[in-house]
Parts: C-alpha cells; sequence; structure tokens
C-alpha cells in the first residue's frame, strides 16, 4: 500500500502542472544561448547534440558536490558596505536555509530527512582571488569587490558564482563567489524600493554555488528575475527545495548522470576541506611559464603548453616574456 | 521498496530537470550598450580555444565577422574574444553569465578591447543576441535575447523619469537587418556622450 502510494506520488509530481516542477540543475554544458528556457524544460530537445558540437565536445551532466560537508570562507576584509560579520552571519544564514531542507518522503534509517549535504564556514581568508589550483591548497572564497569589479562588466554584475568541476562526471571539485560592492547594496529591512537587497542575492548565489541552477518558477530563489526593492528571494519556494533534494536526497546518495555509477554515487564521509588542502592564501604562479603583459603594464599568466594560443591571439599590443 | 521507489523517482526527476545558468545582473540599456561598445559585429565563432591564467579558465573563440554593423572591425576581420569559464583536460569551469560562443553558432555581439589582442562582449551574455532562423524558411533570420545572460535586475532609475529602453527589448525578436540599421543610426550619438 505504501509502495502504491510512492508509485502514485512519483506520477503525481510528472503530471503535476509544469510549474511545479520547474527546477534547474547546472550543467557541464552550458544552455544553448538562443534557447529559451521554460518551466519543465531546462534545455532543448537537442542538447547532446548541441554539447557534442562545442569544441571541445562536452557530455552534459548535472552538478554535484561528493562531500557531506562543503566548506565556505569569506574574504577577511569582506566589504566596506558589509561588515565582516554581518556578512558572515549572512552567509551562514542563506546557507543553513539550503542545508536544512526537508524532503518529501520516509526519513532514512536515522530518523532524518533532511537534505545530506551541509555547509561549513572555515573562517576569514587572505586570498581576494577566485581560483582553482591544481597543486595546491584552496578555498571556497567569498569575496566582495569594493573598489573595483575585476571583470568586464563593472556596472552590471552583482553576483557571480564560479564551478569548478570534473567534466567525466560533474562532481564540483571547487566554487567561489564575488559580490560587487562597487554598487550600493542594500541590508536588513526595510529594503528601499529601489534597492538591491543583499541577503536576496547571496541566497539565491548560495544555490548556484550547490549545484541549482536557475528555475521557471517565479516564486523561487532560483527563478531569473529580481524584483528590485524584493525579499522574496530570501525565502526558499517549493521548487528550490525539491530542486536541493533531488541532488542531494536523504541518506548520503547523490544523483548524477545515468552514465556515473549507475546515476547514484553515495557521498563522501564529512570533511569541508577543499580539494587540494585548505589554505587561506591565494595559490602561487607556477615557477616556470609564460607571462602576457600588454602595454598598460598589466599582465596574465599562461602556460607554455598554450604558446601557440598567445601567438594566434595576436601580438599587437602585448610583449611576451618567458621565466627561466 | 518503499524507499526503492521514492528513490528511483528523485533521480528520473533529477535527470530530467536540468540546467540554466546563473548569476545576478542589472539589465543593460540600449544606450549603455552602444555606449560601452567599440564595435558591433554579426559573427560566428569558427574555433575556440581554453586555457588557464591565475588560476581561472578562460576561452578565447576565434570569429569570422559577418556583418560589421559599428565601430571598429570590419567584415571579413577574425578577432579573438575571450569569455570566462571552458574546459582544460579533466577540469571545466563554469562562469554564470557569460557569453557562450559556440562554433558555427552566429550572434550579433557588442564588443569592447580586453585582454591584450583581444575583445570582450560588452556586459558579458547581454551583449550576445544569437541569430534564430524563422520557422519559414524563407523568412529572414532574427535576433534573440541570450538565455546565457544569468538572472537580471532592472537598473535603478533616479526620479521619476521613465526608465530607458533595455538592450534586449530593442533587440530581441527582431530581424538581423532591421536592428543594424537601428546600431548604425544611433552609434554615433551614443559615442558622442
Amino acid at each position: 500500500m505504501r509502495g502504491s502510494g510512492a508509485v502514485a506520488l512519483c506520477f503525481a509530481l510528472f503530471l503535476a502542472p509544469r510549474g511545479a516542477l520547474a527546477f534547474c540543475r547546472t550543467m557541464t554544458c552550458p544552455v544553448p544561448p538562443g534557447f529559451a528556457p521554460q518551466p519543465g524544460q531546462c534545455v532543448p530537445a537537442d542538447f547532446a547534440s548541441w554539447c557534442a558540437s562545442l569544441d571541445p565536445p562536452v557530455s552534459p551532466m548535472p552538478v554535484w558536490w561528493r562531500n557531506a560537508c562543503v566548506s565556505y570562507d569569506l574574504q577577511q576584509d569582506a566589504s566596506k558596505q558589509v561588515p565582516y560579520d554581518v556578512a558572515d552571519a549572512m552567509f551562514a544564514g542563506a546557507f543553513a536555509k539550503w542545508t536544512s531542507i526537508a524532503c518529501p518522503g520516509p526519513p532514512t534509517a536515522d530518523g532524518s530527512s533532511r537534505v545530506s549535504i551541509d555547509a561549513r564556514d572555515l573562517g576569514p581568508v587572505q586570498c581576494d582571488e577566485v581560483q582553482y589550483n591544481q597543486d595546491q591548497g584552496n578555498q571556497h572564497v567569498i569575496i566582495f569587490h569594493d573598489d573595483v569589479w575585476p571583470h568586464d562588466d563593472s556596472s552590471n554584475t552583482l553576483g557571480l558564482t564560479t564551478i569548478t568541476y570534473d567534466p567525466d562526471t560533474g562532481e564540483i571539485y571547487d566554487a567561489d563567489m564575488e559580490i560587487n560592492a562597487t554598487v550600493p547594496l542594500s541590508l536588513g529591512d526595510p529594503v528601499p524600493g529601489d534597492g538591491y537587497d543583499l541577503e536576496s542575492i547571496v541566497t539565491h548565489e548560495s544555490g548556484h554555488f550547490l549545484g541549482m541552477a536557475h528555475t521557471g518558477d517565479g516564486y523561487a530563489t532560483m527563478f531569473a528575475i529580481y524584483a528590485r526593492g524584493t525579499t522574496t528571494m530570501r525565502t526558499l519556494h517549493d521548487d528550490d527545495r525539491a530542486g536541493l533534494c533531488s541532488i542531494y536526497p536523504p541518506g548520503g546518495a547523490r544523483n548524477v548522470d545515468p552514465s556515473v555509477s549507475g546515476g547514484s554515487v553515495p557521498e563522501d564521509a564529512c570533511d569541508p576541506t577543499p580539494r587540494h588542502g585548505f589554505s587561506t592564501q591565494c595559490g602561487q604562479p607556477p615557477s616556470k611559464g609564460c607571462a602576457v603583459a600588454d602595454s598598460r603594464g598589466a599582465g596574465a599568466d599562461l602556460a607554455l603548453a598554450v604558446g601557440a594560443l598567445t601567438m594566434m591571439v595576436g601580438a599587437a599590443r602585448r610583449r611576451v616574456r618567458c621565466a627561466t | 521498496m518503499l524507499r526503492g521507489i521514492l528513490g528511483a523517482c528523485v533521480t528520473a526527476l533529477a535527470v530530467v530537470a536540468v540546467d540554466a545558468h546563473a548569476s545576478v545582473s542589472i539589465q543593460v540599456s540600449w544606450d549603455a550598450l552602444l555606449h560601452d561598445s567599440t564595435a558591433a559585429v554579426v559573427a560566428t565563432p569558427t574555433e575556440t580555444r581554453s586555457v588557464w591564467e591565475n588560476g581561472r579558465i578562460y576561452t578565447y573563440a576565434h570569429l569570422r565577422v559577418d556583418r560589421a554593423v559599428a565601430g571598429e572591425l570590419a567584415a571579413g576581420g577574425d578577432p579573438w574574444v575571450r569569455t570566462m569559464g571552458g574546459v582544460v583536460d579533466k577540469v571545466g569551469q563554469l562562469v554564470d553569465g557569460e557569453p557562450v560562443l559556440a562554433p558555427g553558432q552566429a550572434s550579433l555581439l557588442f564588443l569592447h578591447p580586453g585582454p591584450p589582442g583581444a575583445f570582450v562582449v560588452t556586459a558579458r551574455g547581454q551583449g550576445q543576441f544569437p541569430v534564430v532562423a524563422d520557422a519559414d524558411p524563407k523568412a529572414p533570420p532574427h535576433l534573440v535575447r541570450s538565455s546565457s545572460a544569468g538572472a537580471l535586475v532592472p537598473p535603478r532609475v533616479p526620479g521619476p523619469v521613465p526608465a530607458p529602453p533595455m538592450a534586449a527589448d530593442v533587440v530581441h525578436g527582431r530581424l538581423v537587418d532591421d536592428v543594424a540599421r537601428d546600431v548604425a543610426a544611433a552609434w554615433d550619438r551614443a559615442h558622442a556622450r
């Protein structure tokens, strides 16, 4: 009887109005930019062939954290607008909203119905750059940029999450978050009618950090349009909860692409240490390699292996020097 | 038994429910997009290369300029455009809101100089408008807003003045020729500010 009830529930979920199951998971392959996701349809029908046409070809897989615990670290300077303690409490609260989600269905053997992912704050770090080090310690850093937004869209982006992953499985190796504090952010209540509510942005970006993508459900925290002056994204909606439960169900499995271990991978025991160890410092650049610098003095390191590319990119405004 | 059924259900849902990208950005206005760009082109990526730079992965796309709409790039040109994210060997990186430049897929792109020898797309994914064929094969292609632009919020508008037109609202759903004409007509005015 209970089994038939579960089957009925499953069918009900599939047959429910599309908006009721609009959540999407972040994938290892970008959605074609000309495709507009709809509730119930996150990717186009020919998504696999689109991904295969990319250079290099990509296998579309949802991303996921393997460990039962993931860490995050606030950059020690936080922001002129948002003191460290305030920011720390805000991120702790945002992650707690996600990691305290109770999933439907019977509890596990230990009586838990909570999602099987936890977030741990490893404390302030000095590193103020988004990076993933393949041979040094890492940190899942959260950075406020107060004076200069380091990307090419200083007046547009408010929050940005970068996820590094294994393209063969979708396992997340690293995640970092940047908040653009060069624009005024609203803290606390009430939020001005034209304000950008930081808690809403932080809660939304935390969902991305855990592997959630945008949803077609306009009430959800993961909806792709934020209405200025509102706080609705602070509160998780059923669609958000269903999404995270689908990735990290109670009991510790990770629902992954069917080509990976049949679609389910057991969690690793709680250890929030980032991949290759935890470091409060940014990684050091490789000791050998080429650096490409422009005539303005700004530089960017490139590995020797991509020297051919730098030649193609054009040398009109740059000089190349190689370390010994 | 019960847990198995529910587990299968959740797994199925997890596989059915997939992607899109993400970041939170302020919508770019039409005037700002023109003003902040040095070139507007309809271009098609011919190849892409991803590299590590300072602990991040960047992808360089080599474009073929199919049509110079306005600004510094000429038809037939072959600029490189850098975007954040990509795949190098066994490591991939996703950066929300970046434009997606895939070989063979034409877009109207608003560009400005980026790293040495390369351009970047102005306002990231908001400066890319994919060229989409019409359902009627005889009809000319049109432009759509990019789904890779991430989460968007309207800009602040000081005082009671009406909000300026947003770039996506000006371009989305219109014919390439019509938008190109509008860009060319507004280009000098936008750059005179």
